[in-house]
């Protein structure tokens, strides 16, 4: 015979790891959801609005969260990672603005995700600290909702 | 004898194929949390003196620990907000108690300690969709575009009729009393 029957080959490539691949990929996704450095540790609801713009993260951008069960004594703040008392807040921002000059304060990005029923004296508060230290580029971060009438 | 060794069958092929599908479904599903917000630039620190205004360029909005609303003394809802701010502003009526040109136009916000603060930013909301309408509308009609679409120089020819002068106070201590 001229030809050779061709025997039926098995794959040399082993498929059967191919689903272990993809299910480490999907519990990769199912894990790896918020793509956030520093969660809140503290409860915040956002308030809603109708007019917000879409945000755009840049590197050094600090989060200040108030949350929703705050002391009014002893306010806890926490910017980016760290949990700290009102002083303790002042003394962050006054290390993070020491080495700036003005024009740079001006653009470090801050955003205040603040619980929709914080009260506002610890909101004014912390707004006062932020314009003493230069630190004026602020975003108060919000649920948008559609409004139902135009204009 | 020599036992043969039965190798497990398991056809893993369709096995692929529901990872595949249970992986396109989350990536459909999931969405990756995107921030909205208002973004400010808050005014300079001042420790000293205010100073002086007219009374009429300034409108004052006043709100209690219940999160009610008085405007120039008149009980008023938030949603009615942006349309107060664009008539003061504009003031088309030419009347006494409001300013003469809109540059001049001072919108004042004092709130109680016990304020919520999603109050505050419903009215701040408010307020800047108010200045965001009256810029577009200058706009249309002086340049016969979007204020988004302007360069710099004409923005800033807006920016000089209508710019947001908010002032806020302390917030007051006591609730107020009607």
């Amino acid at each position: 015979m001229p030809f050779k029957r061709k025997k039926k080959d098995s794959p040399e490539v082993s498929t059967a790891s191919l689903p272990d691949i993809i299910f480490m990929l999907l519990f990769f996704f199912m894990t790896v959801t918020v793509l956030r450095t520093a969660s809140a540790q503290v409860t915040v609801e956002l308030p809603e609005t109708a007019s917000a713009i879409k945000v755009n993260h840049e590197a050094s951008e600090y989060n200040i969260y108030l949350g929703a069960d705050l002391d009014r004594e002893n306010p806890k703040v926490q910017i980016n990672e760290y949990l700290v008392s009102m002083k303790q807040f002042e003394e962050i921002l006054e290390s993070i603005s020491k080495p700036l000059m003005d024009f740079e304060k001006m653009k470090v990005p801050i955003y205040l995700r603040v619980d929709r029923n914080v009260k506002m004296d610890i909101v004014y508060d912390v707004k006062l600290l932020l314009r003493k230290h230069g630190l004026r580029k602020i975003n108060y971060i919000v649920k948008n909702v559609r409004r139902a009438e135009s204009n | 004898m020599r036992k043969k060794r039965k190798m497990p069958e398991l056809n893993a092929g369709s096995m692929a194929d529901i990872a595949f599908l249970l992986l396109i479904f989350f990536l459909v599903v999931t969405t990756i949390a995107e921030d909205k917000g208002i973004p400010v630039i808050l005014p300079e620190y001042y420790d000293g003196p205010p100073g002086p205004v007219s009374k009429n360029n300034v409108l004052k909005i006043l709100v209690n620990a219940d999160n009610d609303l008085l405007v120039e003394s008149k009980p008023t809802e938030i949603e009615l907000m942006k349309a107060l701010v664009i008539d003061f502003v504009n003031n088309p009526r030419k009347e006494k108690d409001k300013p003469i040109t809109s540059d001049k136009a001072i919108i004042s916000l004092q709130n109680d300690v016990n304020t919520s603060y999603e109050t505050y930013v419903k009215i701040y909301a408010h307020i800047h969709e108010a200045y965001l309408t009256m810029r577009n509308e200058m706009a249309q009609v002086q340049f016969q575009s979007d204020y988004d679409q302007l360069a710099v120089a004409q923005k800033n020819v807006i920016l000089k009729k209508y710019p947001m002068k908010l002032s806020e106070a302390d917030p007051f201590n006591m609730s107020m009393t009607q």
